[in-house]
């Protein structure tokens, strides 16, 4: 066996209660896939027959670590969850949570859980040393997300334990809910809450136990994750991502570049105006900085909000600005606004793209005469009424009146209220993106586009920062159309390849140069896998991408799915840097290049013979050959 | 002058990656129940401590010892323990007031500061634990004290 898991996969069958626990495929197996969303893929694409619905007491939910989880490596912290994507029906929803969750599954013993079935009433999974039960959580049915954490945390009597849970959202099955780990940090794409809701499972709460990550070559190992975290973070100096400097600090990256979301997208520049009040009466917040096992980064933060209706409110937040797009998208503005709004989607438990993205959308058909009081309960749907847009969030994850023409996502939500409303609306495939303005920055636009489960992270951008390992030394022309599909398949790659290892992709991915190299021999010390190469790593990754793209297939994914994209995100933005600019014209040629790329035969979108032999997945083919 | 390990609770973020690290180059297996430094969390109040034996000046794990197994050594101020004197009478661990001394394996496993190279040091870049002169210990945190006097002072104000 190698070293880097700990042999356990819990399988925990609702149906029945029955809780087994089994062991690790073979090595050869663990070898191609590693763990993570390799592992994740794998066992969905064995385990799901092709006709089953997200929906189904049949479709899994599988929570899964990788070999570095729980080490020394940086960031040893990512869970990721994955199920049939609740958006599509046909891909792989792969969200990753982080915080605690995955290290202490390790220390429990598990390298992974899969749900299957559906319980009949509310439960949720303890996990402890050498054992697991399932337990009445019929007293948490109903609670917020922060509201169950706390209630678990009281039932365990302080133990040191991580909850991860789901909020209103996931128990009503709003496609798009999420998952929420210790209070700050969420797997939120593809619906992964939704399958967890309909599951009826509350909550998995993991008491760290004894067991232990064997490590192959300990020296070798620690010699080697030391000098990948000095690639990250200076030694004595590391300073948490720094709310202050960071999360409040001046516009970003993506602000400074017409990427963060504004008003539905109507107006980018619009979002310089948020980025200047949020810097300024952020700095007055109290804030103090929370990490997840193995960074230094800490990128989770609590703030006390200082002024304005929300004053004395301490919100708890994720360092990652997606959320914030969620409140700037309703064109909420004041601050600490803008933080409880923020929250609030976490609170509720759905994904601020999606949610976020129907409700922009009913803010816009408001403004548009689209929609009126009548429509709205008597909300008044304009630009920055946070009470509004706080009752409207609660309305959608309950299906309650005009909350329910929201629920289903911002597609179905533009075909019910109807019009010109379709045009407005921001999605890919009828699943919300990752929320900030990709119009902006055309490589991550892409990578969304034609991300195998729906807009995932899946590859990342290169037209805003570096990627030095790859052969980018400095930022390519967001605009620029040469290049981009190369370089989304060789950051989709590399991503793929190491969100399979169980880390956290804040602490692989940066601009630093050394890291791909390095990262495959601290596998092979950490395994024991001596001569696993960085060729075999890309290999992994690959070979990932590709066993998704066969598990779409199977499903009824077809390529011109990958043209399945909202208007707004095609139309050139009124202002900004990407004013005038849209990747319309090019997108057909540019997705058609990324499946030459990735030798896909762009009629079918079925990978070439060749390159599944190469990557040893030919009886993968064969199952997709026989319907 | 001699270097100690100092720690700075203020700074921490949890990553428990000092845990991890110890517990790999100790027992080769990365396990917070086998290190012999100690992650103290207090989640909800966004407090962490990580307690690790201090080496301390009259080591009253040392002073209860009845075979003389753990020992102040001159020159180095570790306390070190010479495992096959110890008979397991787990003293050690009653006397430590700071309930630093964990028991793996039928032996006390204390931090020994990896002979002059503790290596959960090298995996805490946030400098919650730091390896330094003690007669500078308290120096970086006076730094930043005079750091805050003198913004605040040029803000024109009293702080």
């Amino acid at each position: 066996m190698a070293k880097g898991y700990v042999g356990t996969i819990l399988r925990v069958n609702l149906s029945t209660g029955q809780i087994t626990r089994q062991g690790l495929p073979d090595e050869g197996t663990l070898r191609k896939f590693v763990g993570g969303v390799g592992l994740s893929s794998k066992l969905l694409f064995d385990e799901l027959s092709p006709g089953v619905k997200p929906l189904d007491p049949d479709n899994r939910l599988i929570f899964m670590t990788g070999p570095m989880t729980g080490t020394t490596a940086p960031g040893a912290n990512s869970c990721v969850v994955s199920t049939l994507n609740v958006h599509t029906g046909y891909g792989v929803a792969a969200a990753y949570t982080h915080a605690y969750l995955a290290a202490y599954l390790k220390y429990a013993g598990c390298d992974g859980i899969v749900f299957e079935g559906v319980s009949e009433d509310p439960v949720y999974l303890l996990v402890q040393d050498g054992k697991a039960e399932l337990r009445n959580a019929g007293h948490l049915w109903g609670k917020d997300t922060r509201q169950t954490d706390e209630a678990l945390h009281r039932e365990l009597r302080g133990a040191e334990c991580s909850v991860t849970c789901i909020g209103p959202a996931g128990e009503n099955c709003i496609p798009g809910a999420l998952v929420k780990t210790d209070w700050h940090h969420a797997a939120a794409k593809g619906g992964v809450g939704t399958v967890m809701g309909f599951k009826k499972v509350k909550a998995v709460v993991v008491v760290p136990g004894r067991t232990g990550v064997p490590v192959a070559d300990s020296q070798e190992y620690l010699r080697l994750t030391q000098e990948w975290r000095r690639m990250l973070f200076p030694l004595g100096e590391a300073e948490p991502i720094g709310v202050k400097r960071v999360v409040f600090g001046e516009a970003n990256m993506l602000g400074r570049n017409s990427c963060t979301a504004a008003k539905n997208f109507m107006d980018p520049d619009f979002a310089l105006e948020c980025w200047r009040g949020w810097h300024e009466q952020g700095q007055g917040f109290k804030a103090v900085c929370k990490g997840c096992f193995g960074c230094s980064r800490a990128c989770g933060f609590k703030a006390e909000i200082t002024s304005g209706p929300f004053r004395g409110y301490v919100a708890k937040m994720t360092g990652g600005g997606e959320n914030i797009d969620a409140a700037w998208m309703l064109g909420i503005v004041e601050p600490g606004s803008v933080l409880r709004m923020s929250e609030f989607y976490d609170l509720l438990g759905v994904d601020s793209g999606t949610a976020g993205a129907a409700m922009g959308l009913a803010f816009e058909c408001y403004e548009k005469g689209l929609l009126t009081k009548k429509d709205t309960d008597g909300l008044e749907l304009t630009w920055g009424n946070v009470d509004a847009a706080m009752r409207l969030l609660e309305k959608l994850v309950r299906r309650e009146g005009f909350g329910a023409v929201l629920a289903d996502g911002p597609k179905i939500a533009a075909e019910r209220i109807g019009g010109d409303a379709p045009n407005y609306a921001v999605h890919i495939k009828g699943m919300g993106i990752c929320l900030h303005d990709w119009r902006g920055a055309w490589s991550t636009l892409l990578a969304q586009i034609v991300a195998n489960g729906g807009p995932l992270w899946q590859g990342y951008r290169v037209d805003l920062r570096t990627e030095p390992d790859l052969g980018y030394n400095k930022p390519m022309d967001p605009f620029e159309i040469e290049g981009k599909a190369e370089a989304v398949r060789k950051t989709s790659i590399r991503k793929a390849w190491e969100d399979s290892l169980g880390i956290c992709w804040f602490d692989s991915y940066r601009d630093t140069p050394g890291t791909l190299a390095l990262v495959p021999q601290a596998l092979a010390a950490l395994t024991g896998w001596k001569d696993f190469s960085l060729e075999e790593a890309l290999a992994v990754g690959e070979r990932i991408s590709n066993l998704q793209r066969l598990f779409g297939l199977q499903r009824g994914f077809t390529p011109a799915r990958d043209l399945e994209v909202s208007p707004r995100l095609l139309e050139a933005p009124p202002t900004g840097k990407a004013k005038g600019k849209s990747i319309a014209p090019y997108l057909r040629e540019m997705i058609l290049e990324y499946y030459r790329l990735m030798d896909w035969d762009p009629e079918t979108g079925i990978p070439r013979p060749e390159v599944l032999q190469r990557l040893g997945l030919e009886s993968a083919a064969v199952s997709l050959k026989a319907p | 002058m001699s270097k100690e390990l100092i720690i700075d609770p203020t700074k921490c973020t949890a990553c428990r990656s000092c845990e991890a690290a110890c517990s790999t180059a100790r027992e080769g297996v990365a396990n917070p129940h086998k290190s012999r430094i100690r992650m103290v969390l207090f989640h909800e109040d966004y407090f962490y401590y990580p307690l690790v034996c201090l080496q301390c000046e009259s080591p009253a794990c040392a002073m209860v010892c009845p075979t003389g197994a753990l020992a102040k050594e001159c020159e180095s101020g570790i306390v070190q323990l010479a495992a096959e004197r110890c008979v397991g009478c787990k003293m050690c661990l009653v006397a430590c007031p700071f309930g630093a001394i964990r028991f793996l394996d039928q032996l006390p496993a204390k931090c020994d500061l990896c002979n002059g190279d503790p290596v959960c040091v090298r995996f805490c870049e946030v400098g919650a634990l730091r390896y330094a002169d003690i007669s500078e210990a308290g120096l970086p945190r006076g730094n930043e004290f005079a750091y805050k006097m003198k913004m605040a002072a040029q803000a024109g104000g009293n702080p």
